[in-house]
């Protein structure tokens, strides 16, 4: 045990014998590695953040469908999905966009019950900053309704560290919500929570039993059920979609990192070929010489792998994904205005350890093999 | 030689010093990560669960911003061989694609045919 412990030192030394070249290498690790791991905590962040979106949204999101599309549902729904065995609460909710301001604005408008007689909106942080509201800056009336039109006061922003979708949001009252967009008794979906393995059923009663008509011609609606299964479904087929994409360019960015550091670390080269030559012609055998490699390229993996988490660290608290999060975040910019999310343990940084690896082995320990099989004269001409 | 151990000894004691440096640093963004579960928890039992792709907006792709508001991208370029991505708001994360959450609703017509 001990020879080869001795062995994997000397490749811990071979590091320290040649410092730029080991710092070049690991520089080249970083600047493949920072990225990606930048990137996949970004997208684990946000699949953290929808997987907190549906743990705490309700069990059933119900809708009405006319043409395949998304249509409001009227009010005296509540009452028929109430009804249902199983069923513990039944809330209306308005979700809608609208645009504010001399820039026209786009925001989205969310609207639940609530005891309030006035228009007080709580407003996205980064809407707030685009039109410079305050707590407590009224809003002159950004909509035409024939019940009349009033001024919204903002009674809160929303803060920065919330969830991003909070970005662009207005949260107001049910009323208030059907006051701005000129409706009476309609609403977009109904969030119904029900008792514990009850989901399946209420789903089924509401889609064979609620009669729904539209308020306009009379029509029967469709109903859309969203359950909390549904959205849970979607979370890692999506995921490995999506994210498949990300790590497909990084497959095509590795392989040339390979050959990046297969010149960087000199394995490939006359010179390391030569090193190795004396090594057998002083005793080395061809067994040893990889393994000395392999310590070499462990360390040197090690130590960009480790570097990059920390670099990832720094570019994701204090710069706030700079750049990268627009690849993610729609909307986000190069320079986002909101608390990107990013999730760094376990998995970002299990794959940047295991992508070092992979790239300073592939592109050192073949070389050192095809060197260390050959004859000393040979590799050392 | 032996300045050749020190520098040796000096790499692998900064290797196990960014170590510990590394884990403590996770330790401490789990621990975060812990914090802001409950804000996030906060905001979504306030607006009843709202959110889940990689949208920000609501007026350009509200089924990114959430299939569960809306259940069609206004970008779908359908009939064109992988035109459900066609949406430059889906991004390159998250979570979802349009055929996916139209899926849903295919589901729902056939219940209904079924019903029926």
């Amino acid at each position: 045990m001990r020879p080869i412990f001795e062995i994997a030192l000397t490749g811990v030394a071979a590091v320290t014998m040649h410092p730029l070249r080991s710092f070049v290498t690991v520089f080249c690790l970083c600047s493949v590695l920072v990225p990606y791991a930048v990137g996949i905590a970004i997208s684990q962040g946000i699949q953290w953040e929808a997987q907190l979106s549906i743990d705490h949204g309700a069990d059933l999101y119900v809708s009405g469908l006319q043409f395949g599309k998304q249509a409001p549902i009227p009010l005296s729904a509540v009452a028929e999905v109430e009804a249902i065995e199983g069923v513990t609460s039944v809330v209306p909710r308005v979700v809608g966009g609208v645009l504010l301001g001399k820039e026209q604005v786009s925001a989205v408008l969310v609207g639940l019950p609530a005891d309030s007689g006035t228009h007080e909106l709580i407003v996205g942080s980064e809407f707030a900053r685009r039109l410079e509201l305050k707590v407590g800056a009224f809003i002159p009336p950004f909509y035409t309704s024939d019940r009349g039109e009033r001024i919204s006061k903002v009674v809160g922003i929303f803060h920065a560290d919330a969830p991003f979708w909070q970005s662009n949001l207005i949260f107001t009252t049910l009323d208030a919500a059907n006051h701005i967009f000129d409706q009476t008794q309609l609403v977009t979906d109904l969030l119904v929570d029900c008792r514990s393995g009850y989901g399946p059923h209420v789903r089924e009663r509401i889609l064979r039993d609620v009669q729904v008509t539209n308020a306009d011609d009379n029509q029967r609606l469709r109903l859309r059920v969203v359950t909390r299964e549904d959205m849970q479904a979607l979370l890692p087929r999506g995921l490995l979609h999506r994210e498949g994409l990300f790590n497909l360019h990084y497959v095509l960015l590795a392989v040339a990192s390979i050959l990046v550091v297969l010149v960087t670390s000199g394995l490939g080269l006359a010179e390391r070929s030569r090193e190795i030559g004396i090594l057998k012609a002083t005793g080395w055998q061809t067994d040893e010489v990889p393994l000395r490699s392999f310590s070499e390229s462990l360390v040197i993996a090690l130590t960009g792998a480790l570097l990059a988490v920390l670099l990832a660290f720094v570019w994701l608290r204090f710069i706030n994904g700079w750049w990268i999060a627009g690849v993610f975040i729609s909307d986000a910019g190069a320079s986002p205005t909101f608390t990107i999310p990013y999730r760094l343990a376990p998995t970002p940084v299990i794959l940047t350890v295991v992508l070092s690896i992979v790239i300073t082995m592939t592109g050192s320990l073949y070389s050192a093999w095809r060197a260390a099989i050959a004859t000393p004269s040979s590799v050392m001409r | 030689m032996k300045r050749k151990n020190n520098s040796t000894r000096i790499l692998l004691g900064s290797l196990a010093i960014m170590s510990i440096f590394v884990s403590v640093l996770l330790v401490a963004d789990q621990r975060r990560m812990q914090a802001h579960r409950h804000a996030a928890g906060s905001f979504q039992r306030l607006v009843g669960g709202l959110g889940f792709g990689s949208a920000t907006d609501w007026s350009r792709c509200a089924h990114s911003f959430d299939p569960r508001v809306s259940c069609e991208c206004f970008y779908d370029a359908g009939p064109l061989p992988g035109g459900a991505n066609f949406c430059p708001y889906q991004t390159s994360s998250v979570l979802f694609t349009a055929r996916q959450a139209s899926l849903l609703t295919a589901t729902e017509s056939e219940e209904h045919a079924a019903d029926l």
